[in-house]
């Protein structure tokens, strides 16, 4: 089965006045249909870059997004159509990502007015259907976001995505803005909508433990390079790559007696503008030696499944 | 609460001055085109004068009510027609500007600089010779003058909203950009252009006063403001009324309207407070 | 005696009596070099509380305040001018979530830091200054003294209001949400930091943060807020081990882990109340499982454990579920 959405070798450098800055380099994964893989990053990774060049906000400098195997600059206008029908975004903030000049009938009403040729009194059945879908009712079709909470107005982006009955979601961060007992709403909504209509899911997230919940396989990217890849069990349990280690690490669970872990955070993110030589993450790893500086590791294949870009892990560990 | 009362006496202030210049026709006896040379200089009623002119008549001995409420018409007529010409063509500019950034924004942006520094008198005397003063040209000046404060609020309003989620959301969807300036922008920027002409009509009011007391205003006899203030310079030691009652108008609406204007600012958006002029 | 008391404190938005609480009968003891969290979502009045015990509510808020606030035994609430000048910034400081609130952008790191040194008495401020931020961990400090703040990354700049939170030893430092903004390796060094600087100068801590993880990280003790009141509090083991009230059991249970992945995480119903919606009674009756008709009346704290108090009608129930 090929996937829904591909990316290849995707890469994104911005000039700047600091000269370039390589936002993305040489990111290849695949969406497939039906599973759910997760993007793991900290500020300044690439997250937000990868997201814009899916969604054809921005465009690539290297490689290519490809829907069902054909790169995204050479779909006709149809297709062009059906690939925005079928790839649909949810946002961070529901604050920003809901006009609060339109009603939300308006708002879910958009994306299929413009790539549907639904007639109105469909697309209005449509929009009660989804707002249903999400845990709100048709009523709420005719009022505005500011009579929403956060997380009622998160359940609107969503619905607004699931309108145009998507194959692929792309969550970015959905629910990180969101207090804790809101959290396990949406994801639960996520997690049960995605069951129910069989979606693929790109879910892009800081935070290890949330991915867990909501994907089955993860990569993590680190200064815009994917430095380890695997399934979520082993990547958000036992990782390999020193970056994944001290990313678990930081993940601070709800437990006072949780075990210390081995590998511990330190040092600062450096500047995307000066990316150290080699590994990226050399400068903050407690196991760097000479090769690290001097050479960048390649993806290899890593026990547990998934791949890992560390010299020491190919060296067959510390 | 002192904030409230002072608010609401600007507001009722104001309305009766749009109702006045709305009603005027049906409000006066006199012509305020007309005088009568026989009631030249007339005092107001509680000067010596009579119920006839209870405000007194000036040079030409035309009756002041008159003349006053007729310059409120003409006053509103000019705000009226600036703010739509200077607001839709600033709003145009800035929300373009933008909008679509680059080059074009900083071409753009030079223009604005450019009106920015335009000396609105000295321009305004140089129509006035050369055409003659009349209403078009009082239009003309104000508003060459004015849309640049729209282009800047417009602009950068709509660097902020642009950045909004929902702007890319409906990028996402496929909709064109005219879709996405009319649907997602305008009506996010609209409130706080709203605030920029609400406390223009102050600054209008002024600048039609004093290019109609420089003679380049509004053309004789028509009545303004600015020109009866300036009628009765001459005579400001024996009939003192011809300048102070149409001066205190001016007073009053200007700041009538920039106590409307600070409060709506601080409603609507208190972070642009002290940003408009 | 405890260091800071805070007694039936309620604040409300005006002074009317009538007037929205955003807290009620609050009440809350620090001891000296304790860390005490404050947990709670968005609107549960946890910041305020925070902000109140430095009176840096805004006037509206200050003017709705009453209840006590003691400090050694003063009433914060009754101080004037000088005296609360000397507690802020001097026994008390602050940490906030966004330090370039915090800190003045047109000034250098070390004309900043050496403002405050100098409050503290410091004789020579350029080698206290460079010993304040090595002790915050800031590699070349002589450098960064020249730094503006916004040079820094967020890390640093946290690191650098610290160290001016500290200049003058302070016996309570405040902190709201101070690692909300950081990048998940970046917190937890900055909490590693905190826990650190704390032992080394005795100082007790008041930490209001939404996330459990922070508070089983760092805290000893832990006060649970929900729209306005403390609804439960004890030491941190045992609010994790055994929470009595259904409000911090279900918050608990809500949070995702990295070590399993359930098919669907237990929920709380519904959306915490707003400041002027809150149900009469226990606020959170509506959203509570067990809730039956006496819950329409507030429960008062009751002991449950030692140290562990709760205020709830149907704690034993919770218990023995």
């Amino acid at each position: 089965m090929s996937p829904i959405l591909s990316t290849h070798g995707l890469g994104r450098t911005f000039r700047t006045k600091g000269g370039p800055l390589h936002a993305l380099t040489d990111v290849t994964l695949d969406c497939d249909p039906g599973r759910s893989l997760g993007v793991v990053g900290e500020s300044g990774c690439g997250k937000t870059t990868l997201n814009r060049l899916i969604l054809m906000l921005d465009t690539p400098t290297a490689g290519e997004v490809r829907f069902k195997d054909k790169p995204l600059a050479q779909l006709t206008t149809n297709e062009r159509k059906a690939y925005r029908r079928a790839v649909q975004p949810v946002f961070q903030n529901p604050y920003s990502s809901l006009n609060p000049r339109l009603r939300v009938r308006k708002i879910i009403r958009e994306p299929l007015a413009a790539n549907t040729t639904m007639s109105r009194a469909q697309i209005d059945a449509r929009v009660d259907e989804v707002l249903e879908a999400v845990g709100l009712s048709s009523r709420d079709a005719d009022r505005l976001p500011a009579e929403f909470s956060g997380g009622q107005r998160q359940r609107i982006a969503i619905a607004r995505a699931l309108a145009s009955k998507p194959e692929l979601m792309l969550l970015d961060e959905p629910v990180s803005s969101q207090d804790i007992s809101i959290r396990a709403q949406i994801l639960n909504v996520l997690k049960d909508l995605r069951d129910e209509y069989g979606l693929a899911t790109l879910f892009v997230s800081h935070d290890l433990a949330t991915v867990r919940f909501m994907c089955d396989e993860v990569v993590v990217i680190y200064l815009g390079r994917i430095v380890e890849r695997g399934p979520a069990n082993v990547i958000c349990s036992a990782p390999r790559h020193p970056y994944t280690q001290a990313l678990l690490a930081a993940t601070l669970s709800a437990d006072p007696d949780a075990p210390e872990m081995a590998t511990r955070p330190q040092g600062e993110i450096p500047s995307p503008l000066a990316p150290p030589s080699g590994c990226p993450y050399h400068t903050r790893c407690p196991h760097a030696h000479d090769l690290c500086k001097a050479q960048r590791p390649q993806a290899q294949p890593a026990e547990g499944g998934g791949t890992v870009a560390c010299h020491l892990v190919e060296q067959g560990g510390w | 609460m002192i904030q409230k009362v002072t608010f609401y006496a600007a507001l009722g202030l104001l309305a009766m001055f749009v109702l006045v210049a709305l009603l005027g026709p049906y409000l006066i006896e006199h012509d305020p085109l007309r005088g009568s040379l026989r009631a030249r200089l007339e005092p107001p009623l509680w000067a010596g004068g009579t119920m006839e002119y209870p405000l007194g008549t000036d040079r030409l001995g035309r009756d002041m009510v008159a003349r006053m409420v007729t310059g409120a018409r003409i006053s509103l007529t000019v705000c009226v027609v600036v703010i739509a010409i200077a607001g839709s063509i600033g709003t145009a500019i800035g929300t373009l500007s933008g909008y679509v950034g680059g080059w074009l924004d900083r071409v753009l942006m030079r223009l604005v600089d450019l009106a920015l520094s335009l000396p609105v008198i000295l321009l305004a005397l140089l129509i006035g010779a050369v055409s003659g003063p009349s209403f078009g040209n009082i239009v003309l000046v104000i508003s060459l003058v004015l849309w640049s404060q729209y282009a800047r609020m417009s602009r950068g309003e709509t660097l902020r909203v642009k950045n909004e989620d929902y702007v890319d959301l409906a990028r996402t969807s496929g909709l064109g950009h005219a879709a996405i300036i009319f649907r997602h922008i305008l009506p996010n920027i609209a409130p706080s252009l709203i605030v920029v002409a609400t406390l223009q009509v102050g600054v209008v009011i002024v600048l039609e006063a004093s290019l109609s007391f420089l003679g380049v205003g509004v053309p004789p006899p028509n009545p303004s403001w600015g020109s009866m203030v300036a009628d009765g310079r001459s005579y400001v030691v024996t009939a003192w009324w011809v300048s102070l009652f149409p001066g205190i108008a001016i007073l009053l609406v200007v700041m009538a309207v920039n106590i409307v204007g600070d409060t709506l600012t601080d409603r609507i958006n208190p972070a642009l407070r002290g940003r408009t002029a | 005696m405890s260091l800071l008391s805070i007694r039936n404190l309620t604040v409300r938005l005006g002074r009317a009596a009538h007037a929205p609480a955003i807290l009620e009968d609050v009440s809350l003891d620090v001891q000296p070099g304790e860390t005490v969290g404050l947990v709670g979502e968005s609107g549960s009045g946890k910041s305020t509380l925070g902000m109140s015990v430095l009176r840096l509510t805004p006037p509206l808020l200050a003017e709705g305040t009453s209840g006590e606030i003691l400090w050694n035994g003063q009433d914060v609430l009754k101080m004037r001018g000088k005296a609360l000048r000397q507690l802020r910034g001097g026994e008390m400081s602050m940490i906030l979530q966004d330090p370039m609130a915090s800190l003045n952008p047109v000034f250098s790191v070390g004309s900043q830091l050496g403002e405050a040194l100098k409050r503290a008495g410091r004789a020579d401020l350029q080698a206290a200054a460079e010993a304040a931020l090595a002790e915050v961990n800031i590699p070349s400090p002589a450098e960064r003294l020249r730094s503006f703040p916004h040079q820094l990354s967020g890390g640093m700049r946290q690191r650098v209001v610290s160290a001016i939170g500290l200049a003058q030893e302070p016996k309570l430092i405040i902190c709201d949400e101070p690692t909300t903004a950081l990048d998940a390796t970046i917190q937890f060094q900055f909490l590693e930091l905190l826990r650190a600087l704390q032992k080394a100068h005795g100082m007790a801590m008041l930490f209001v943060t939404h996330d459990f993880g922070v508070v089983a990280r760092i805290c000893d003790r832990v006060a649970v807020m929900y729209a306005g009141r403390i609804v439960e509090t004890g030491p941190v083991r045992e609010i994790f081990r055994n929470p009595r009230h259904p409000y911090t059991r279900a918050l608990l249970a809500a949070v995702p882990s990295t070590r399993e992945a359930p098919d669907r995480l237990p929920v709380i119903d519904g959306a915490p109340p707003s400041v002027g919606n809150r149900p009469e009674g226990c606020a959170f009756h509506p959203r509570c499982p067990l809730a039956t008709d006496r819950c329409r009346t507030q429960p008062r704290m009751e002991p449950q454990a030692p140290g562990h108090d709760a205020a709830c009608w149907h704690a034993k129930e919770v218990a023995a579920a």
